[in-house]
């Protein structure tokens, strides 16, 4: 039992202790070594910063760049995976391959050369092309997730559905969705995910004009104000833990559920 | 289920890779035509104003957005800019006021660069808070709108005859920016930790002090975004070549003389610093935060207001107060400039007016305000007697946090020529931290 | 997006965009490989072209290579000069063995760790497991830049940990605490890559190890099998279709990663994603070369690990685990 409580403690103390460290901030000002607590919490940082507009404007370009990205990539995935999961598929592995190509492009080398490109190709600077540099990151773990899904739902539920006489709608809607629906969930809160955390490919590629929370809390790290750090950590932190709580247990069915 | 011939499945693969070679070709192709003449047309744009006529000025700005590339690392300075410029150029002009903070200074100069490289004839940056090696760096590539700094009104309170104002880092101005305010080495100790006769007034008493006290200081790496590290080495320099005007102009031989004795003097600083000189903070708050929090009991500032701002946001404790060595305190002015090809143009005239206003400056120094650095104006050229008033009263209001008025006037000196920046950085990296 | 169904009666042209059909095929894999493949393949071009000196735009003051300069292709500008210039300069080796010290230390770290979890998870399936997945998962939603300044304001010498430490009587002065960030040996990298990588590897091979491997490992058991023998023969050659590839994305990610890097470090050595960044947003075009050259370099690492890496545990995924 000393293992488990060793493990415990472990996890608490690395995992969980840097979280409270940034709501402890957030909620404070002054705190300065060696108070071990704040000496009064405060909201004011909060109000103050969270509430400000350049803020609320950073959060949301956050969810419109990481919700078009999630949108449009699950649009292009979907289909890549049902191909990718036909069993007679002779490329799968040279097609992978290729998509997976970004993830193990180092990251620097990856957000320098998208920007070069992207300014070449006068998308650098604005939301779209901010968008479409985050498909790349992003688009490997959707079809990925996509794939197992198909793999494991194939058509030939909704091919009996056709012959007992569903129209093409329907099909997709009353089995293909039933079906796919959870897994499609899963792979879109991944692609969020993944698209909500890119730093240097919006720093980037956005030349200053895009500027998501995510940045933002990079440039308050700059700032050292401690107040401000935290709330925008936190903040930032608010969405996809959000989503994870509302989506968990989707999560967990999925990862949990044999092929 | 029936296999689909091999020839099919190559097909598909071909045309797939095909087509994405033809995306790419046709688009890298649309990329790299745009490079032509790219100067020329953004320069046009910037012709047709003529900022002596002030009302014509004033009458294109109305109803534009300024877009202000500022570096946004102070919550305080975000704060001060949007809620003392923005209403003013609301209600006064009618242009509205977009600060858009960047990490650093020279991403806004890289925005610039790109823009020309992509043939951008209407910029996306309209003004940039600038001064050194970024403002060289963009006058020398004529990226910036030439002759109007002294046009604007509020320019005949500006002492254009000063070197320190017509001189950026020995580059002259030219006209292509505009002064908003002005800056000066200092530390900063805790009073609640220390009293003022223990402090250092030297490089030489400094590093005794720092080896009396192992681990209690250190200095911010020079580099890009770390200007205030690099002017402390400068300092040093200074001290030990004992004749601050010989690096007013640039050359290479007085460099080579004294350089060696600089790397000497900060390698032996080195094991008596925080950490060994093993790591030191890349920026102003970093530094901040270790002092902050008793990690060290010194930090540097350049404000007029010494730590006052700083208390004001919460960022070091009340009884934090600068202080001056007794001399080679290196002080300058930082300068708002247009690029060639800023699309609003006019409005960006307009703000860089109203940088100068007096009401505005004796704002900008008052310490609660957040801001801090000292005037860009001549007090002696405003004949207001209101605003006099006003300029009087707030430098009255730098409050205990301030070093005194006389002790920065003993020590102040003039910045080195632009060309020592990378010497300084470069040689420190290579001699003094040792690496890439 | 109706798609047409096999089983219903079809047109002509429905039928030969069917799933299974070439064009069908060309037609659903069409876009993600332009997005991924052609973007993905323009900037890496870009990257290796610039590194040679090749298309760096136009060029500021000195090289001044004027209007020629983006369009023209190999031969005019064509140098190893950033090459030359990065392996001769000083300190860029002490560099390259930190970012790699650092990346192999992290990986390692993370892929041993991730064993140990799924291992005794296999073995021991109860209800603690639901705690530990949950708090990977809110681990990996977590922004790296978040998760980095957390790190950092707990962790530091007058972090949150200190102050606790300092409230409990057991250091005096922050100088006392242990240096766990912004250290001389990248401490603080590596745990920033160890806590974000380890639960990633352990929520993308977990699927795998609890539908498939567990079963196996208990069969083997019963059959009097020693737990490292189970372990070895057994378990690792069953994961390692899914560990392995995932191992390599995170080595990759922590030899390029630059947010942890940047505020976890030292000013040195800095692990080559921050040098590369800080030389591309150099004004100096010149300089953007040098950016280029060190992208190459951490991407022929990956390749080269990834070779190897594959090559050694190439025998497992051939025969699957030992029966």
């Amino acid at each position: 039992m000393t293992g488990r409580l060793a493990w415990r403690t472990a996890t608490l103390i690395v995992l969980v202790a840097p979280l409270v460290t940034l709501v402890l901030q957030a909620f404070s000002t002054r705190w300065f070594y060696p108070d071990a607590w704040p000496d009064t919490l405060t909201t004011s940082g909060v109000r103050q910063i969270g509430f400000d507009s350049a803020t609320l404007a950073a959060l949301r370009t956050g969810l419109v760049v990481s919700g078009a990205c999630t949108i449009v990539s699950c649009a292009v995935a979907w289909p890549a995976a049902r191909v990718l999961s036909r069993p007679t598929f002779a490329w799968r592995g040279l097609v992978l391959l290729v998509l997976f190509v970004p993830t193990i492009v180092p990251a620097v080398g990856l957000a320098i050369g998208l920007d070069v490109a992207l300014l070449q190709l006068d998308l650098a600077g604005g939301r779209p092309g901010v968008v479409l540099a985050h498909l790349v990151p992003t688009l490997p773990y959707t079809v990925a997730v996509l794939s197992a899904v198909f793999v494991r739902h194939d058509d030939r539920s909704r091919e009996q559905a056709a012959v007992l006489g569903a129209t093409p709608w329907q099909a997709f809607r009353m089995v293909t969705l039933r079906l796919v629906g959870p897994g499609l969930a899963v792979a879109a809160l991944f692609t969020f995910l993944v698209s909500w955390s890119q730093y240097l490919v919006t720093l980037l590629v956005g030349g200053g004009q895009v500027i998501t929370i995510t940045v933002l809390v990079f440039s308050a790290v700059a700032g050292g104000n401690p107040t401000s750090i935290g709330v925008l950590a936190v903040i930032a932190a608010l969405p996809p833990v959000l989503v994870l709580t509302i989506a968990g247990r989707t999560v967990a069915r999925e990862l949990a559920e044999p092929a | 289920m029936k296999r689909v011939p091999l020839r099919h499945r190559l097909a598909a693969i071909v045309a797939s890779i095909v087509a994405s070679l033809l995306a790419t070709v046709a688009l890298g192709a649309c990329g790299d035509d745009d490079t032509t003449n790219a100067g020329d047309s953004a320069r046009s744009l910037g012709a047709t104003l003529d900022p002596s006529d002030w009302n014509a000025v004033v009458e294109a700005a109305r109803g534009q957005t300024v877009n202000w590339y500022l570096w946004g690392g102070s919550e305080s300075i975000n704060t001060f800019v949007d809620e003392t410029y923005g209403p003013v150029l609301r209600d006064r002009y009618g242009i509205t006021l977009n600060r858009v903070p960047v990490a650093d200074t020279v991403d806004a100069v890289n925005q610039v660069l790109a823009e020309r490289e992509a043939g951008t004839v209407e910029g996306s940056v309209d003004l940039i808070w600038i001064n050194g090696e970024n403002f060289s760096t963009l006058k020398e590539a004529g990226l910036l709108l030439p002759a109007w700094a002294q046009s604007i009104p509020n320019a005949a309170l500006v002492d254009w005859e000063n070197p320190a104002v017509n001189l950026d880092f020995g580059v002259p101005v030219d006209e292509t920016e505009s002064p908003w305010s002005s800056a000066q080495f200092q530390l900063v100790y805790d009073t609640a930790r220390m009293s003022a006769d223990e402090l250092p007034r030297s490089y030489a008493a400094l590093k005794d002090w720092a080896c009396a006290h192992r681990g209690r200081f250190t200095y911010i790496a020079p580099g890009p975004g770390a200007f205030q590290g690099t002017r402390f080495v400068k300092g040093a320099l200074y001290e030990l070549s004992g004749d601050p005007a010989l690096w007013k102009v640039f050359d290479q031989e007085t460099w080579d003389t004294w350089a060696p004795a600089l790397w000497a003097y900060l390698n032996e600083l080195a094991p008596c610093l925080w950490r060994s000189g093993e790591t030191y903070p890349s920026t102003e708050n970093e530094l901040h935060a270790l002092f902050a929090n008793e990690e060290v009991d010194f930090t540097i500032t350049q404000a007029a207001v010494g730590p006052g701002a700083l208390i004001a946001e919460g960022l070091v404790p009340e009884t934090a107060q600068a202080f001056v060595f007794d001399a080679n305190s290196i002080g300058d002015f930082n300068y708002v400039a247009i690029p060639a090809n800023a699309t609003n143009a006019p409005a960006a005239l307009v703000l860089a007016n109203l940088l100068l206003d007096p009401a505005l400056q004796a704002e900008q120094i008052v310490p609660e305000n957040g801001f801090g650095l000292g005037f860009a104006i001549d007090v002696d050229r405003v004949s207001d007697p209101v605003q006099r008033q006003a300029l009087a009263t707030a430098a009255a209001s730098l409050g205990d946090a301030a070093a005194p008025a006389a002790h920065l006037a003993r020590a102040l000196v003039g910045d080195a020529a632009a060309e020592y920046q990378d010497l300084v950085e470069q040689g420190w990296r290579d001699n003094v931290a040792g690496g890439l | 997006m109706a798609l047409p169904s096999r089983a219903s009666p079809t047109s002509p042209v429905s039928a030969r965009f069917d799933v299974d059909r070439p064009w069908g095929r060309v037609a659903r894999l069409g876009p993600a490989l332009i997005v991924v493949g052609g973007l993905t393949g323009y900037a890496l071009t870009i990257v290796v072209r610039q590194s040679l000196g090749v298309g760096l735009g136009l060029g500021l003051g000195a090289g001044d290579e004027t209007g020629a300069g983006a369009g023209a292709g190999f031969g005019s500008g064509f140098s190893l000069d950033a090459y030359r210039r990065l392996f001769g300069a000083n300190g860029f080796w002490r560099s390259f063995a930190f970012t790699l010290w650092v990346a192999g230390a992290a990986t390692t770290l993370s892929v041993v760790g991730a064993v140990a979890v799924l291992w005794h998870w296999t073995r021991h399936p109860g209800r603690a497991r639901r705690v530990d997945l949950w708090l990977m998962q809110l681990n990996l939603t977590i922004p790296h830049v978040v998760w980095t300044v957390a790190l950092l304001a707990t962790f530091s010498q007058s972090g949150w940990a200190s102050r606790l430490g300092a409230a409990l009587g057991l250091f005096d002065r922050p100088a006392e605490f242990p240096v766990l960030v912004r250290d001389r040996f990248g401490i603080g990298i590596v745990l920033h890559v160890v806590t974000k990588e380890l639960p990633f590897l352990v929520l993308a091979v977990a699927p795998l190890s609890g539908r498939r491997v567990a079963p196996l490992v208990r069969t083997a058991a019963t059959l009097g099998a020693a737990p490292f023998q189970a372990l070895r023969r057994i378990f690792l050659p069953a994961v390692a279709p899914a560990l392995v590839p995932a191992a390599l994305v995170a080595f990759a990610f922590a030899l390029g990663a630059f947010e942890p890097a940047r505020v976890l470090g030292v000013t040195d050595p800095r692990t080559l994603a921050v040098v590369a960044l800080d030389r591309y947003r150099d004004p100096d075009l010149a300089v953007r070369a040098d950016a280029q050259a060190i992208s190459v370099v951490l991407g022929l690492v990956v390749v080269v690990v990834g070779v190897v890496v594959f090559t050694a545990t190439r025998r497992w995924y051939r025969r699957g685990p030992d029966r």
